[in-house]
Parts: C-alpha cells; sequence; structure tokens
C-alpha cells in the first residue's frame, strides 16, 4: 500500500506541475460544463421547468466520450513520460513486478482522471441546486441523476480506455505504434472476427459503437441552433427535459453491459498483455546475420529492431503470468459474456419468430367473454409477480366452446390450471395460451378458470434493426437470419430486457399481470407484425394485490396505494373494464396533498410537486367540461360522466415511452415527447399525464383531459364490433373534442398524405404508422361529416348507437349499424361519404380547370369544369362571387370526373372559389391548391 | 557476491557485442576499462538485468537471474547510474530521490526516509538545489543526482557508467570519497574513459575488449607490465620493429607526444615512466585494441 501511495502521490505531483495536463483538464472541464452551463444561463427563457435530471443528461450526452478521450490521453501520456525522457531505466529499477508496477500507474491515472470526471456533472448538479428556488421545484434535491449515469456510462468508460492507452501504450512502446496497434484492435480484429462469426451467424457490433457520438453530436447541433434563434423564447430544442422518474441502476447496467463488453474485453487483454511489454529487460532475438553487400540489408536490420521491441519481455514473473492469465480470461469472459448474450437472446427472438409467423393458437370465440375476473397475488421491486387469476367465462354463442386464447407474458409462467369443472390443457408458445376445457362451454353457461402464475415479467428489446421495408420483428428477424454477409446481421447481444418492476417503478400492463382473452387472430398483417387485439369485452374485474410499501402504486380501475397514507401496500378496488385495460402502474410518485373538488388522487414525482399543484386547476376546470363536452343521458357504465365529474380518477404524472430503454441516454429521440402526442392518457379509472406537460410553465388546458376521460367513458356504454372498436374509440374521442373546441378548423385536409393516412374505418390500431390518420385526416373528416349530416344529427345517431337498447348487451355496435342511424337522422345524403371515405379510404383531390369569364350581353358568363384529380365523390359548394354579392349551388365529382358548370350573371364577377370554407373532405395540396379563380387569373 | 560466467551477446542483426565473459564482483570498486565498442554498455546492460544476454549465468548473491522469481529481489539489490541517465521531469531533486526510495523498498519511515535524503543530496552537493526542478540541473549536477538516485537504497550492486563525465575537478573528487564509502559495503563497477578515476579509486580492475575480458587485476599489476617499456619517440619517424605505439598526443602548442612501447630499449628514444594510462594503452596495443582516450570522450 505504501507503494501505491507513493505512486498516487508521485502521478499526482506530475500531473499537477505538468501543462500539458493542466491544459488537458481545463480543457475537458470546461466542454463537459458547456451544456449545464449554457442550461443555467437561458433557464429563464424555457417553455417548461427543468430539474437536476435534465442538467444531469445534457452533461452527459457528451461526457463519456470527452472522458475517453482524456483518458486515453492521459494515460498513454502516463506511460510513456519515462521513456521519452529518458528515465525509464531507473524508473523501473525497482522491486516491483511488471503487474504491480503496471496495475499502480493505473490505479494512479485513476486517482486521478475519475475525481476529474466527475466535476462536470458536479458543477450541474450546483447549478441545477442554484436554480431550485426560481424554478420552485426540488428536482435538485435528488442525485440520483447525476451519480447514476456517472457510475454507469462515465466511470467505465474511463477505466476502460485509461486501461486500454496503457496497455497499447506499453506494448506499442511510442505513440505510432500504440495508433497503429489501436487501429488493428479496433479496425482489422473486429472484421476479421465478425467474418469468422457469420459461420456462425453471428455477428458483434464494433467494439467503438458501444461510445455513441450521436448524442454529443446533437447536443452540439441542437446548442448551437438554440443560441442562434432569435426568438425571445429559447428553442425547445435544448435542453430537452430529462425524466425525474429515475431509474433502476441494475437494469440499467444489464441494459448497457453488452456495451461495453469487448471495449472492456480489448482493455483487459491490452492491460494484461502489457505485463510482457514493459522493456525493463531488452529479451535476446535469434540473430539475423545480414551481408553486408545484401540488397535489403537496411530493412532487414530494421525487421531486427522491430523484432527485439516487440518481442515480449524475457522471464515473466510468475505473478504477471498469472495476471496476463487473468486479464486474459476475464478478455475471454467478457467476449463469452457478450457471445452467451447473443446466443441467448436469439434463442428468444427465435421463439418470438416461431409464435409469429406460425399464428397459432387459434384465437378464442367472440361469444366466450369473461364476466367476473378477480386477481389475488403479490408483486415485489425484485421484479416478481405471483398471482392466482380466477376468471368466469360465459358462452353467449349457439355452439358449445373449448377453445380459450390469451395473450400472456412470456415471462409469466402458469403453475397451475384448473376449472369448476373439467379438465384443462395448457398450451404455451411465446406471449400466447391457449386452454382447451373439457368439457366445452355449452351455449349459455359459465365456466371458472383459476390459474396461478409466477414470473418476472420483463419487455424484451431485440436489437433488430427495424425500419424501411423493414416493418416488423418477424421480417427483421428473418432478414438477419438470412443474411449472407457478416454487416448485414445484428449484433444480438445488444438486446435487453427492461423490467416491469423495479424499486422505482411498477409498469404492469393486462397480460403482465393475467391471461388477457384474444379474439383477433394471430395473423401478421401485411405490412408486417401481428395484428392487434381490437376487441374488448367488459368484465367486472376486482384486484387484490400486496405492493411495495414504499411505491405509488395505482391500478385503473382507480385503486391506489399510497405509501403515505393508509392503503399503503395494499392495492384493493374493483370495477368494470375491458381486462386488456387492466393496468398496475406506479413508482416514486406522491400524491400531491390537496384535491380537486372530486377528490381526483393526483400523483408526481417528488421534484414536481411545486409544478403539479400549480395545475391543479386543470383538474377542477376538467371536471366541469365534461359536462359540457357531453351532457349526460344516463349511465356510462364507469361509475362516472360529466354528471359524475372526475370520480375514483387516479391520475399520475408518467414520463414518455421508452424513458427506462437503453437508448433513453443515447438516443436524443428518446429524451423527449412528440410535442404533437396527446399529453393525457386515459385507461379506466386511471389517467396518465405527460411528464412534460406537467413542467410546462403554461397552464394545460382541461379539454383534452376531459375529452380523454368522456370518450373513455363512452366506450363502456357499449361493446364495439372487434374490428371497428378503435374507429369508435376514435370517433368518441374526436367528437368530444369538437365540442369542446379542439376539432379539426376544416373538413379538408392538407396534403401530400402519407399512405398511412389512406387508411379507413379498420385502421387497426394507434401505432406510430397510423398516428397521422388518427390526429389529423380523422379530425378532418367528422368534423366534415358533421357539417354535412349536421353536428346535433352525428351526435344524436352516437346516442342512440351508445344507448342501452333490448339487444345491445348481445350484439356489439358495428359501422354498419352507425352508418344507418346517421342515415335516417342526417339532414342530408351522407351515403357517399360514409361509403367512399370511411368504408374504402377514398380522398378527393378537386381542382378547377378551364375557367373564364366573358362578358356576354350585358352580363357575364363564366364557364369551366371541376376535375377530381383522385378517388372519392365529393360534394361541395362552388361559389362565385360578384360585386353585388355571391352565387353559389352544390356540385357533385365523381371519382376521376370532371364537371363543366356555368354561371351567368349582370354583375362584374370577381373569383370563382371551390369550397371555400373547406367544408367538404378532399385534398388540399400544400401550396397549390388551384381551387379558386380570379377574374384578372390565378391566384396561389 | 556477483557471479558472472559465459556471458555473451549477440544483437538482432548478428553483432556480437560480448563474446563469454566471466566474472567475479564482492565489495569493493572495480574499475571497468574498455574501448569503444568493447561492449561494455552491453556488459552493464546486463548486468543489471536491462538486457538479456544471448548465453551465461548471472547469479546476485545466490539468485540466479534465469530465474524469473529471482528478478524482483535482483533489480532491488541493484542501483544504477546509465550512461545517458535523466531524471524524472516535474520534480525537484528532493522528490525524486523520495520517489526513488520509495519505488525501491526503502524500509524507512517518512522522516527518517526524509533525513536520508537531506543527508545524500548534501553528500552529492546538491542540499541547495534539493527544492528546484531536477530537469533543470546542469549536466554535472544532473549526474551527482543520478549518483544520488543510485545509492539511496543501499544497494549490494551499484553500477556507475561514465559518473564523472562532465564533472568538475572538485566535484570529481567528492564523487570518489562517496563512491569510496559506499564500496566498503557494496560491489561498485565502475565505468568510465577517466583512468585516472580508476587509479584513484579501484584496487581492482577490468578491461572489456573486442567483447571479451582482458585483464581483471590490480592497475598496479597493470603498470608493473608496462614499466620500463615505455618510450618517447619522434613523431613522424617510423616505428622500430617489434614496437607498438601506445599514445600520440599534440597540445595547444603543437608540441607532439609520441609513447611506444618496446620489449627492449630503443635506441635514441629515452624511457618514459609508466601510468596507469599509459600501462593501459599499451596493454590494449599489445592486443591491438586502439584505446578510447579522454580526449575521445564516447561512449564504449
Amino acid at each position: 500500500m505504501r507503494l501505491l501511495a507513493a505512486f498516487i502521490r508521485h502521478e499526482l505531483r506530475i500531473e499537477r506541475r505538468s501543462l500539458r495536463f493542466r491544459a488537458f483538464a481545463v480543457g475537458y472541464v470546461l466542454l463537459g460544463c458547456v451544456p449545464a452551463a449554457a442550461i443555467h444561463l437561458r433557464r429563464e427563457r424555457l417553455d417548461y421547468v427543468i430539474g437536476g435530471a435534465t442538467y444531469a443528461s445534457a452533461t452527459l450526452t457528451w461526457l463519456p466520450l470527452l472522458s475517453v478521450l482524456l483518458a486515453a490521453l492521459l494515460s498513454m501520456d502516463g506511460i510513456s513520460r519515462e521513456r521519452a525522457t529518458g528515465a525509464w531505466t531507473t524508473a523501473t529499477l525497482s522491486g516491483v513486478t511488471n503487474v504491480g508496477y503496471l496495475l499502480r500507474r493505473f490505479v494512479a491515472l485513476l486517482t486521478l482522471l475519475l475525481p476529474l470526471t466527475a466535476i462536470p456533472l458536479l458543477v450541474a448538479a450546483g447549478l441545477a441546486v442554484a436554480d431550485v428556488g426560481g424554478a420552485g421545484v426540488g428536482a435538485a434535491s435528488n442525485l440520483a441523476p447525476f451519480y447514476g449515469p456517472w457510475l454507469l456510462h462515465v466511470v467505465p468508460w474511463t477505466v476502460a480506455a485509461s486501461a486500454l492507452a496503457l496497455g497499447l501504450g506499453t506494448i506499442g512502446g511510442n505513440a505510432v505504434g500504440s495508433f497503429l496497434l489501436a487501429a488493428l484492435l479496433f479496425g482489422v480484429v473486429p472484421v476479421a472476427g465478425n467474418e469468422a462469426l457469420n459461420r456462425f451467424g453471428m455477428r458483434f457490433d464494433s467494439p467503438l459503437a458501444g461510445l455513441d457520438l450521436l448524442p454529443a453530436r446533437w447536443t452540439v447541433i441542437l446548442l448551437a441552433a438554440s443560441l442562434k434563434a432569435q426568438d425571445d423564447r429559447w428553442t425547445w430544442m435544448f435542453p430537452l427535459p430529462e425524466t425525474e422518474a429515475g431509474f433502476d441502476l441494475g437494469s440499467a447496467a444489464e441494459q448497457n453491459l453488452a456495451e461495453g463488453l469487448q471495449f472492456g474485453a480489448s482493455a483487459a487483454a491490452a492491460l494484461g498483455l502489457a505485463v510482457l511489454f514493459l522493456r525493463r529487460t531488452r529479451p535476446d532475438v535469434r540473430p539475423q546475420r545480414i551481408r553486408p553487400d545484401h540488397p535489403l540489408r537496411n530493412f532487414l536490420v530494421a525487421f531486427g529492431r522491430l523484432r527485439e521491441q516487440y518481442t515480449p519481455d524475457p522471464k515473466p514473473a510468475p505473478a504477471d503470468l498469472v495476471a496476463l492469465a487473468c486479464a486474459l480470461g476475464l478478455a475471454a469472459g467478457a467476449v463469452g459474456l457478450e457471445g452467451a448474450r447473443a446466443v441467448g437472446y436469439e434463442r428468444l427472438a427465435e421463439r418470438r419468430y416461431r409464435a409469429e409467423t406460425g399464428g397459432k393458437p387459434a384465437p378464442m370465440a367472440v361469444a366466450v367473454v369473461p364476466e367476473t375476473w378477480r386477481i389475488d397475488g403479490r408483486f415485489e421491486t425484485s421484479g416478481t409477480v405471483q398471482v392466482e387469476v380466477r376468471g368466469t367465462f360465459k358462452n353467449g354463442g349457439r355452439v358449445p366452446q373449448k377453445h380459450l386464447a390469451f395473450s400472456l407474458n412470456p415471462d409469466l409462467a402458469v403453475t397451475a390450471a384448473t376449472a369448476d369443472r373439467g379438465r384443462v390443457t395448457v398450451g404455451r408458445e411465446w406471449d400466447r395460451l391457449a386452454i382447451e376445457v373439457d368439457p366445452p362451454i355449452p351455449p349459455g353457461a359459465r365456466r371458472e378458470l383459476r390459474l396461478r402464475l409466477a414470473g418476472l415479467p420483463r419487455a424484451n428489446h431485440f436489437s433488430l434493426p427495424q425500419g424501411g421495408d423493414v416493418a416488423s420483428f418477424a421480417r427483421a428477424f428473418e432478414k438477419n437470419r438470412n443474411a449472407r454477409l457478416g454487416h448485414d446481421r445484428a449484433d444480438l447481444s445488444r438486446s435487453y430486457r427492461v423490467p416491469a418492476i423495479s424499486g422505482l417503478r411498477v409498469d404492469l400492463s393486462a397480460d403482465d399481470l393475467t391471461p388477457v382473452p384474444r379474439y383477433t387472430t394471430w395473423a401478421q398483417k401485411g405490412d408486417g407484425g401481428v395484428a392487434e387485439e381490437v376487441y374488448f369485452p367488459v368484465a367486472r374485474v376486482e384486484i387484490a394485490l400486496t405492493v411495495p410499501r414504499d411505491l405509488l402504486v395505482a391500478d385503473s380501475c382507480g385503486g391506489l396505494s399510497d405509501p403515505a397514507g393508509r392503503t399503503r401496500g395494499r392495492l384493493d378496488s374493483r370495477c368494470s373494464l375491458s381486462l386488456s385495460e387492466l393496468t398496475v402502474r406506479g413508482g416514486r410518485q406522491r400524491l400531491l396533498a390537496q384535491s380537486t373538488q372530486d377528490g381526483v388522487a393526483v400523483g408526481v414525482f417528488p421534484a414536481h410537486r411545486a409544478a403539479g399543484e400549480l395545475h391543479l386547476g386543470l383538474f377542477a376546470g376538467s371536471s366541469k367540461l365534461m359536462e359540457e363536452a357531453w351532457p349526460a343521458q344516463g349511465d356510462d357504465g364507469g361509475g362516472a360522466s360529466g354528471k359524475s365529474g372526475l370520480g375514483r380518477l387516479v391520475i399520475l404524472e408518467w414520463p414518455g415511452e421508452g424513458v427506462h430503454d437503453r437508448q433513453h441516454l443515447n438516443l436524443i429521440s428518446g429524451r423527449y415527447r412528440d410535442p404533437y402526442e396527446s399529453w393525457v392518457t386515459v385507461i379506466g379509472n386511471l389517467a396518465f399525464l405527460g411528464e412534460t406537460d406537467l413542467i410546462a410553465t403554461a397552464p394545460l388546458p382541461p379539454e383534452r383531459l376531459a375529452a380523454e376521460i368522456v370518450s373513455s367513458r363512452l366506450a363502456r356504454r357499449r361493446r364495439f364490433a372487434p374490428d371497428e372498436s378503435l374507429f369508435f374509440r376514435q370517433l368518441l374521442r374526436t367528437l368530444v373534442l369538437e365540442r369542446l373546441g379542439l376539432g379539426a378548423q376544416t373538413g379538408a385536409v392538407v396534403g401530400p398524405l402519407s399512405p398511412q393516412q389512406m387508411a379507413s374505418v379498420r385502421t387497426p390500431a394507434v401505432h406510430p404508422e397510423s398516428y397521422g390518420y388518427w390526429n389529423s385526416r380523422f379530425p378532418s373528416l367528422i368534423a366534415a361529416l358533421g357539417r354535412r349530416a349536421g353536428a346535433e344529427a352525428l351526435r344524436s345517431s352516437v346516442e342512440e348507437l351508445l344507448a342501452p337498447g333490448p339487444d345491445h348487451a348481445q350484439t356489439p355496435a358495428t359501422f354498419e349499424e352507425f352508418a344507418s342511424i346517421l342515415k335516417r337522422r342526417s339532414e342530408r345524403d351522407v351515403e357517399p361519404m360514409l361509403r367512399d371515405f370511411f368504408l374504402a379510404g377514398k380522398l378527393p383531390e378537386l381542382v378547377l380547370e378551364e375557367v373564364s369569364f366573358e362578358p356576354a350581353g350585358g352580363g357575364w358568363r363564366v364557364t369551366g369544369k371541376v376535375h377530381n384529380l383522385a378517388d372519392g365523390e365529393a360534394i361541395c359548394r362552388l361559389v362565385l362571387t360578384t360585386e353585388l354579392g355571391p352565387v353559389e349551388f352544390e356540385i357533385r365529382i365523381g371519382t376521376n370526373e370532371t364537371t363543366p358548370f356555368a354561371f351567368a350573371t349582370a354583375h362584374r364577377p370577381q373569383g370563382v372559389f371551390l369550397d371555400p370554407d373547406q367544408e367538404c373532405h378532399r385534398m388540399v395540396r400544400m401550396g397549390l391548391p388551384r381551387d379558386r379563380v380570379y377574374l384578372q387569373g390565378v391566384r396561389r | 557476491m556477483i557471479e558472472l560466467e559465459g556471458l555473451t551477446k549477440t544483437y538482432a542483426d548478428g553483432t556480437q557485442a560480448l563474446r563469454g565473459v566471466d566474472l567475479r564482483l564482492d565489495r569493493g570498486m572495480v574499475g571497468l576499462l574498455g574501448p569503444n565498442g568493447a561492449g561494455k554498455t552491453t556488459f552493464l546492460s546486463i548486468l543489471v538485468l536491462a538486457l538479456e544476454p544471448s548465453a551465461g549465468r548471472r547469479v546476485y548473491d545466490g539468485l540466479d537471474a534465469a530465474r524469473a522469481r529471482s528478478r524482483p529481489a535482483i533489480r532491488r539489490s541493484i542501483g544504477y547510474l546509465p550512461q545517458d541517465y535523466r531524471p524524472l521531469a516535474g520534480l525537484t531533486g528532493r522528490e525524486y530521490l523520495l520517489h526513488c526510495a520509495r519505488l525501491r523498498g526503502v524500509p524507512l519511515s517518512r522522516r527518517a526516509l526524509e533525513e536520508r535524503t537531506r543527508e545524500l543530496l548534501s553528500a552529492v552537493g546538491l542540499a541547495e538545489a534539493a527544492d528546484r526542478r531536477a530537469i533543470e540541473y546542469s549536466g554535472g549536477m544532473q549526474r551527482r543526482l543520478g549518483v544520488a538516485q543510485a545509492i539511496i537504497h543501499s544497494p549490494r550492486l551499484l553500477v556507475v557508467d561514465e559518473p564523472t563525465a562532465g564533472l568538475d575537478p572538485e566535484e570529481r573528487i567528492r564523487f570518489r570519497t562517496l563512491i569510496g564509502e559506499v564500496a566498503e559495503q557494496t560491489a561498485v563497477l565502475l565505468s568510465t574513459h577517466i583512468v585516472e578515476d580508476v587509479e584513484a579509486t579501484c584496487p581492482r580492475l577490468v578491461v572489456i575488449g573486442q567483447g571479451r575480458l582482458l585483464y581483471d587485476g590490480t592497475p598496479t599489476e597493470l603498470l608493473r607490465g608496462a614499466s620500463g617499456h615505455l618510450f618517447r619517440f619522434p613523431a613522424g619517424e617510423p616505428l622500430p620493429p617489434g614496437a607498438v605505439e601506445v599514445t600520440y598526443r599534440a597540445d595547444r602548442d603543437g608540441a607532439v607526444e609520441r609513447v611506444v612501447w618496446s620489449e627492449t630499449p630503443i635506441p635514441g628514444a629515452p624511457p618514459r615512466p609508466a601510468g596507469l594510462e599509459e600501462a593501459y594503452g599499451a596493454f590494449l596495443a599489445l592486443r591491438g585494441v586502439a584505446a578510447a582516450g579522454p580526449q575521445e570522450g564516447a561512449a564504449a
């Protein structure tokens, strides 16, 4: 230890006096502090309140890269310093072994480096603490966002980079040699290795791939763009607000492990091999006698010197050999672990692939619906779930049913399955559970199932490239499996799992807790991917769970386990709910002490308490708006509508999806929520309020919260046809938003549109590809329908559809039924709209052509044509404006049709306008509408 | 006791630097002389384990250098001042010596170590410069610091290569005294071109030439061999049969002194009293090896 202390003292003293070190260190600290300093200086121009996590995250975007560079430079300098100054022979003439010397140098360097790498984060933390007063949130009181990522992303990379530089610097003997070795290690070895691995269907990403340059590059770009911005408000691009949800260090370490394994292995191997190349004793190599007149004499002499230089040191000490074996073992272990991860995840992916492409088992008949559903059990912060599920099914059909199908997290095992009558046979395939009951459930009869489930539910993220023509997991896996060249393969070792439960977060979806009935076939869709479930029958659900006592946990029935209240550690609730809507979520959120007049429970992250209290008015406002959004006509089935206000609602602050994924820190795109995304999601009696919106400095508009709650509750009044349930849920949401003044302004949509926006009633689900349809084109379509049919007719048609009718309990609502009601109640013909736009997904594009204004007699004659460039029948107003007012009539144009028109007027015309108020559903091409012609000519 | 047997060294390009050197070293000073290219530096490098011999055996107080396990202990027992010695950059003389002491495992308390450092710095005449950066020392001061670092851990074997190069006469005397004290407890091998240093301090002399050990004895014996055989001989005249030229020196005034060795007296040539330098020169000349005098001042 005394010797180690001497090494450390020596290193600190030498570096403190070194101008080069001081320049490096100051440059490192300054660059490392730039993001935090920029945030601090301009924080008051942000549109949101940020906390410590944002400071930490912005700093960490480039700190790992900077740290690696610093570690490499200083370590290389450290090992070459004595050689360069000619002090090597005497400096190493001591009793220490080579490994003793190298390890002590290594530790001494780390003693210097690691505290240095903490400085930018300490500065960022200090600035965050300084901001607390002004910001009004206590975000910086929690330092976890600083030390967690530092331990995870900065320390390991710095240690490995230092070891690698020390190793390569020692082996290389000089800067050129070290550089060549590094090029060999990171250029040639991975390529050659991957060529060999390709025979086994494997490939590893570059050891440097984990040192992602993208965040660093993006931070620079965004910071520069933000600084250049002329607006008073600082652009939203920088800083991107980071979640205060916190993350589980263990899970995060597992997720990031594979990224550093190769680099770590390289570092261990380099440092291990360096014990043979310390060159305290020049080796004796076999002499090569070269004739004085040999034509290659100079080359051979140089080669001889290289041989001497790169021959391992003679007579390594036993300790050196042990260290070398350990280092190589460590390196082999790391590579082996990476290989094992790749193989393990490939097997998992194979299971999923087989299930997804097999299309089995068959789904359950829609006649079999769950009536009651009870979930008893517990889950713990270790991630384990143990539950007993008791569910009663009723066969409402006319034939006996013996086959039941469910979705269930593949990490959840069915340890026991029984029924109140007969036998039960269980079949599993990935996330699919098939249960055969014998005897079958007769028509009109019920059957109770009891299942015991246990496991550690996690979300699997396979590192397969997706996007472009590879739209689904199965296609990506297929492409990877069939790849012929190494570089076409994915490195599956980079896959990872996100546990549904940790000490900081609970994110249990329905199938993480219970089998969820599956009514839609598991077939692959045309564009890839498995078809989503679209039928959601409602059951009476009871939840009785023992949950972690120190976490705030809520379920979609409105149950709540408050660590600070009487309900600590237990979740007991019941409600009517579709099983797919069952969810249990929570984490470090804490309930706000104040409540709204409806007694809604609001849980926010501790750092956002003040922001949450600031927005409490939102909830009261939403409650009032619910009556306005959809006047209550009766029971909505959910226990609350406009009349009953927010009721048992639990609102949780919730970060964007994927914040607990590996990419979170590595990919900028994962760190912020799309500003156009809906900021509130309601699932039963549980609502999720976007974290980014909660910290907005602008008041939150209550309309969207009200709309989500009302449409969610309206949807529970009657079940919908499986294929069309999403359409109805979007219809209700859109109508409510429209009533609250947040609907589409016009019936027209601005094009060009992406293919995904050409979807129709049967667009299966909200996912990124159909996002544009449901949030852009669909509201326009409903606006156009409302204008055509009449707003009141449209609303009353929905009421009639949802009203409890004599056979409504038995038959699901369909689009056909809705269309017939609407046609009956509509003031005008809506048949073409329903047919072309809702069922066929058509979208007309109308243009005026050959418009001429000609004096005729004492007046004017205006003629022209309306041409439909696309498909779908459009019925629109055509208006001629004159000096004394407009003249108009309705024009009907079918697919690809051209309809001539003619106006005769005694007054001087001004222009012809096709659908001037954009009431009809059509595409208006961006920048080139071609739907108006003025007397003087065409104006764009 | 250090025993060296049959040390040979052939470099990668075929250059044969040592051709079987046997030597035993015990406490006391041993002077090492040899002309340029004789293999002295190779020999010293092999002795301090900085170079692996092609063949031969090295045993240090019973520790065989061929055994890897023995090497740390052997290194710990050696003090070395290389010819191209440089101190560590960034440290003062005092810090540097302290660091060397710790590196070599000097088992002294901090205070005792500081005291020893002070004494050593004083002994080499660097007490006043102790807190200056060693890299800023003059060449002579750096050599003196080099001597201090080589003996700070009281080595069993001290190898010094050209220790007095660049030292003024006063410093050389001080050095000789210091080394003489060290040699009471330690085997000291002093490699130098300055025969006078050897003459003044070394009771034993070793001469290496053409990779071989040519002489191992006392300086007196070497002198005795030359005594009565050296003559002043006019410059420009052909040497008589059997005579070999030992030295040829020209001073600033252009006066030339040419000394030759001859078994028998040379008519007309006055005898010259033999100093160790001339004896050494004659010894080499008789074996057909060119001597490297101090005027050449280059590395062997």
